[in-house]
């Protein structure tokens, strides 16, 4: 227990070195947050939970921090620090059990930022310059609580405002409206392919039934042979000028699913608004009531939904539209008869 | 100020005993000066070996106006390594002059000369309690030179199990592929860093520096690579 909060004050450590002190760092974890909030928030995956929309760019933001001072740590810390310890140790106890001025520190830290150059000699000296304001003068300080001990002193402020500097970035992204249209307009112009329904499947199975009201279409149908009961349907349906054509055995069913596909553009948002008209039934996936009009998501492409015919009349009378999360239609169709 | 304890060895006939060299701050002024057990037993080149430290703390380093500092010498085990009757030679000289620099850096740092001040952190801070001297004084440069019967002097701190040293300082001209003690019909080998004892116990890491103020200087930087895996 005791070693892994030293490993962790020492990573805040790091971290508040990163923050307050590297210009690299710093832009990296700017642009990685802003880009994880345009990503993951402007951006939409359909299917995820809308807090996931809202904050799941925060988790991500934290994670590169984390990531990055867990690797500076241990990369650029602790394992030149292994190659740097002698064979031998002067110390009769741990070497954090060490009481020493601060002024001894900070000579000694001098002396540890000098046996290598860059980002270690750069973090450590940034240590010393920590240690140098608190002027203690002859209060002895354990090792161990050296990584701890300005963090509560008022020359700490610069670092920890540096370091908040972060959270208040995600409360003023957290501010800035979600879903705006630049990931619409960069999929219509990086997408090669047309924005529109591409096709619609047809899928169930014929049943030893009659339409409600109407005639049987099971086996034996006059001009309809090899459709039998239980005869499983799974086709494309044709597109004319008007809409997409039940001809085939699809036109024999009085409930099934459609399966829509459309323009693939990644994790563009989309859903199919679907009416019946009257003389079909829409049942949702949830097993709620049938409805007459519903919404079902768009991912990757493709979406389905069920249906019921509900009225004698052989024609579905059913619109299917391709809209945005605006609401506006991209592509519009019919399903007739 | 806490005593300040340094390894070294004493060889008595053909045996050596490894002991603790103790400076404790003393309310006299004037030169160091050997404890009265002691002094009653040390060899003449023994006793003037213990003022050459002195002297080139005095002139090196500073020494304090209103104090001085007591030598002593402390058995690791009284039963298993006692004492010798009588003291005498001049290998103390590494360990008496570098428990002396420490004590003053410590207990005077105000007294320190103007042109060492810039060495008092890195004398203050260096842990001795696990360090071993076995250096002579090089009269003519003030250097460190090399003592005799190294490896019984080594070997000594070697089989010790618990409670050894952790290194162990010599003259950078200290051959360890020659002896001058009872040991010379014992093969001895080429690479003697880290030394590796006759006798099979752990081996011990040596330290080369030509001074008293090297010996902190290169202690100190090994100091600081332990310290950068813990801070």
């Amino acid at each position: 227990m005791k070693a892994a909060l030293r490993v962790v004050s020492a990573c805040v450590n790091v971290m508040l070195f990163l923050l307050s002190s590297s210009n690299a760092a710093r832009l990296l974890v700017l642009l990685t947050t802003l880009g994880a909030w345009w990503w993951l928030s402007d951006y939409y995956f359909a299917p995820w939970p809308w807090w996931m929309d809202r904050y799941a760019f925060i988790l991500c933001s934290f994670l590169v921090l984390v990531a990055l001072s867990a690797a500076v740590f241990w990369f650029g810390v602790r394992r030149p620090a292994r190659r740097l310890a002698p064979s031998f140790d002067v110390f009769s106890g741990k070497a954090s059990n060490t009481r020493l001025e601060i002024s001894n520190w900070c000579e000694i830290l001098r002396t540890i930022a000098g046996l290598r150059k860059g980002l270690w000699a750069r973090y450590w000296t940034w240590y010393r310059l920590r240690l140098e304001k608190l002027g203690r003068g002859q209060l002895q300080v354990r090792g161990g609580s050296l990584r701890t001990v300005w963090w509560f002193h008022p020359s700490a402020f610069p670092q920890w405002l540096a370091a908040f500097c972060l959270p208040a970035l995600w409360v003023l992204l957290l501010l800035v409206p979600l879903h705006t249209n630049v990931m619409e307009q960069i999929a219509i112009i990086a997408s090669t392919q047309p924005q529109v329904i591409y096709d619609v499947r047809c899928v169930g199975v014929t049943k030893y039934s009659s339409r409600p009201g109407g005639e049987s279409f099971a086996a034996g149908a006059p001009g309809r042979d090899g459709v039998f009961p239980g005869a499983p349907v799974r086709e494309t349906l044709d597109r004319g000028s008007s809409g997409f054509q039940r001809t085939g055995r699809c036109a024999f069913l009085a409930d099934g699913s459609f399966e829509v596909s459309s323009t693939p553009f990644p994790r563009v948002y989309r859903s199919l608004v679907i009416n019946c008209r009257e003389r079909c039934d829409l049942i949702p996936r949830d097993g709620a009531a049938a409805l007459l009009t519903d919404s079902v998501p768009v991912i990757s492409g493709e979406a389905s939904f069920k249906w019921l015919q509900t009225s004698p009349d052989p024609s579905l009378g059913m619109t299917i539209s391709l809209v945005r999360q605006d609401g506006t239609t991209i592509d519009k169709v019919s399903i007739e008869p | 100020m806490d005593p300040i304890r340094v390894w070294f060895s004493l060889i008595s006939g053909e045996a050596a005993t490894p002991v603790n060299l103790v400076v404790e701050e003393w309310p006299h002024s004037g030169p160091a000066f050997l404890h009265p057990d002691i002094l009653a037993v040390a060899a003449p080149d023994f006793k003037e070996t213990v003022d050459l430290a002195y002297r080139q703390t005095l002139f090196t380093l500073g020494w304090p106006d209103s104090a001085t500092f007591r030598i002593g010498i402390e058995s690791i085990d009284s039963l298993a390594f006692p004492l010798p009757y009588g003291f005498e030679g001049d290998s103390h000289f590494g360990a008496v002059a570098v428990g002396l620099a420490q004590a003053v850096a410590r207990a005077y740092p105000d007294h320190f000369r103007a042109g060492a001040k810039h060495l008092l952190p890195v004398l203050q801070a260096v842990s001795l309690q696990r360090v071993a001297v076995a250096a002579a004084l090089d009269s003519k440069k003030g250097d460190f030179k090399p003592v005799g019967c190294i490896r019984t002097k080594l070997d000594s701190f070697c089989m010790l199990e618990v409670s050894r040293p952790a290194v162990c300082v010599i003259s950078p001209t200290q051959n360890l592929t020659v002896d001058s003690g009872p040991l010379l019909d014992v093969p001895l080998q080429n690479d003697p860093d880290p030394y590796v004892s006759v006798n099979g116990h752990q081996a011990l890491p040596l330290l080369r520096a030509r001074d008293p103020i090297d010996v902190f200087v290169q202690l100190w930087k090994a100091e600081a690579g332990t310290f950068a895996g813990c801070l």
